[in-house]
């Protein structure tokens, strides 16, 4: 009795401002008004994983993103733990701009974790009903995606640059 | 947690969504009238959803942007209604009450029919072909005299319940179906959401075409009707109209009664070559211009898969599963499809 009079009965309130400064705080959505970003987070999935729980596979056909509310997921690849995600993070965009596309990494929750899952006909419900706001979103995504594939460019030239060097200095 | 907890949580949660699935589809089978109400609702929904979209992008909220086309919709379908139904009526009495006549004419060419087959073969056979054909075509104009006024009057229930499931399906129907999936396992949820959008946009665009060609064949019915001045204009269009919606056979069986009602009247010349090209015309104009809009919209089943679909569709549900077994088959392939490449496609 005394646990129920103390427990904080606007837990749920809680948990929608919660979604919603996720929202707000992350890059996708930040160009977003006020009135924009309620109708995401009217549209968006929240979902609940246990520990432990596969979030998706690798090779599996992706739908979208996932947004960290509280918690944190391993990502893995070859059962090798890559690296680690907070509160905040995403993960799995890709797929929002992929047809069809395949995931490229196991991702397990490393612990109870609250997700925003953002998929691909939440972004075509949201174009379709506010083109403004999709084409904010959109325009974020692009270059989230630029800056990756411009991340992932930059590596490969440098592996080249050092396989290169070596190859030299063992001729 | 342990793999095998969290497995059997998403069992459970898996088997309560199939479960409340079921339920509502056996629901929907046996309490009289919601099936048809829910359809009717469907169409509704599907017709004017891209109007609501479109206001709502115009800065309306969700509930005046749904309001708005829903009353003037349901205004305009009342003022036609008004207009026409009593025209319908009054035809379809006309032709109940013609209807021996329609059939001594019919049972006369029958007679016509015996004797020049008796002529290749034996008499016995001839005359049980001929009483059989005679008997099932009694039967059926029977039955179908009987129906309607019972139609009439469960449709009272549908004229009120479907509009208000369209209202609440324009103005909620997306909360609903995110409330339904959020009961769905997170290891078939982005499938499952996929899935309900796939089928969504499909059944969309497929039930718009669809009933614009209804509607299309309909009115071009009744306008080559009332010009070559044939009787029971109104009837014999909407019934070609309705009945178009069922592939292949349904132009046919739409045209059938207008000449057997030809054949058998005495009372009034019949130009047949006219008559002919009123329905051919309106299925041209179907094939030119409405059949690629539909093509376009719905998965690409093959012709013996669309045979068998209405065939158990008849068998199951008369003509409304005629009507309904191809958008039905197109969403149990979409299904299939998803549900097998979802779990045995890996790419490693």
């Amino acid at each position: 009795m005394i646990n129920y009079f103390w427990d904080n009965i606007f837990k749920g309130d809680r948990k929608e401002k919660s979604v919603y400064t996720t929202l707000k705080n992350n890059i996708l959505f930040k160009d977003l008004n006020p009135r924009e970003l309620q109708l995401v987070q009217n549209i968006v999935n929240v979902r609940h994983f246990q520990k432990g729980e596969v979030i998706f596979q690798y090779g599996e056909v992706g739908v979208g993103m996932y947004l960290i509310v509280s918690g944190s997921v391993d990502i893995s690849l070859n059962g090798k733990i890559i690296t680690k995600l907070k509160e905040g993070d995403f993960f799995g965009e890709l797929a929002l701009a992929e047809e069809n596309g395949r995931r490229t990494a196991d991702t397990i929750s490393a612990e109870e974790c609250v997700m925003i899952g953002f998929f691909r006909p939440d972004m075509f419900e949201i174009a379709n009903r506010n083109p403004s706001a999709g084409v904010k979103i959109l325009f974020r995504l692009s270059q989230v995606l630029g800056t990756r594939l411009l991340e992932t460019t930059t590596l490969i030239s440098t592996m080249r640059r050092d396989a290169r060097l070596n190859d030299q200095k063992n001729s | 947690m342990q793999d095998s907890t969290i497995k059997r949580i998403h069992r459970r949660k898996l088997i309560f969504f199939l479960g409340f699935l079921l339920a509502f589809f056996l629901g929907l089978t046996f309490v009289k009238n919601l099936l048809i109400s829910f359809l009717l609702a469907f169409v509704g929904f599907y017709i004017l959803s891209p109007l609501v979209d479109v206001l709502e992008r115009k800065g309306l909220s969700r509930g005046w942007s749904a309001a708005v086309p829903f009353f003037i919709f349901l205004s305009v379908f009342g003022i036609l209604l008004q207009l026409l139904l009593p025209l319908l009526v009054s035809q379809f009495d006309e032709l109940k009450t013609d209807f021996p006549k329609y059939s001594d004419g019919f049972t006369r060419i029958l007679m016509d029919l015996k004797m020049k087959i008796s002529h290749f073969s034996d008499a016995a056979v001839a005359e049980r072909i001929a009483s059989q054909i005679q008997e099932y075509l009694q039967t059926l104009t029977q039955n179908i005299f009987r129906d309607i006024p019972e139609v009439v009057s469960n449709s009272l229930t549908v004229l009120v319940l479907a509009p208000f499931l369209t209202f609440f399906m324009l103005l909620d129907g997306k909360r609903w179906i995110r409330n339904i999936l959020s009961l769905v396992p997170n290891s078939f949820f982005e499938l499952a959401l996929n899935l309900n959008y796939q089928i969504s946009t499909q059944m969309g665009g497929f039930v718009r075409a669809r009933l614009l060609e209804t509607l299309i064949i309909g009115f071009l019915t009744w306008i080559g009707l009332i010009m070559i001045q044939f009787p029971y204009a109104l009837f014999l269009a909407v019934l070609a109209g309705v009945l178009n919606l069922i592939p292949y056979i349904g132009p046919f069986i739409g045209a059938a009664p207008a000449f057997l009602i030809a054949m058998t009247n005495t009372g009034i010349p019949v130009n047949y070559t006219l008559l002919c090209l009123v329905y051919i015309f309106a299925q041209v104009i179907d094939m030119a211009i409405i059949v690629p809009l539909v093509v376009a919209k719905i998965v690409n089943l093959h012709p013996v898969t669309v045979v068998l679909a209405v065939m158990v569709g008849s068998q199951m549900m008369g003509i409304l599963g005629m009507i309904i077994s191809i958008p039905l088959a197109s969403v149990m392939k979409v299904t299939f499809q998803s549900l097998y490449a979802h779990s045995t496609d890996f790419r490693r």
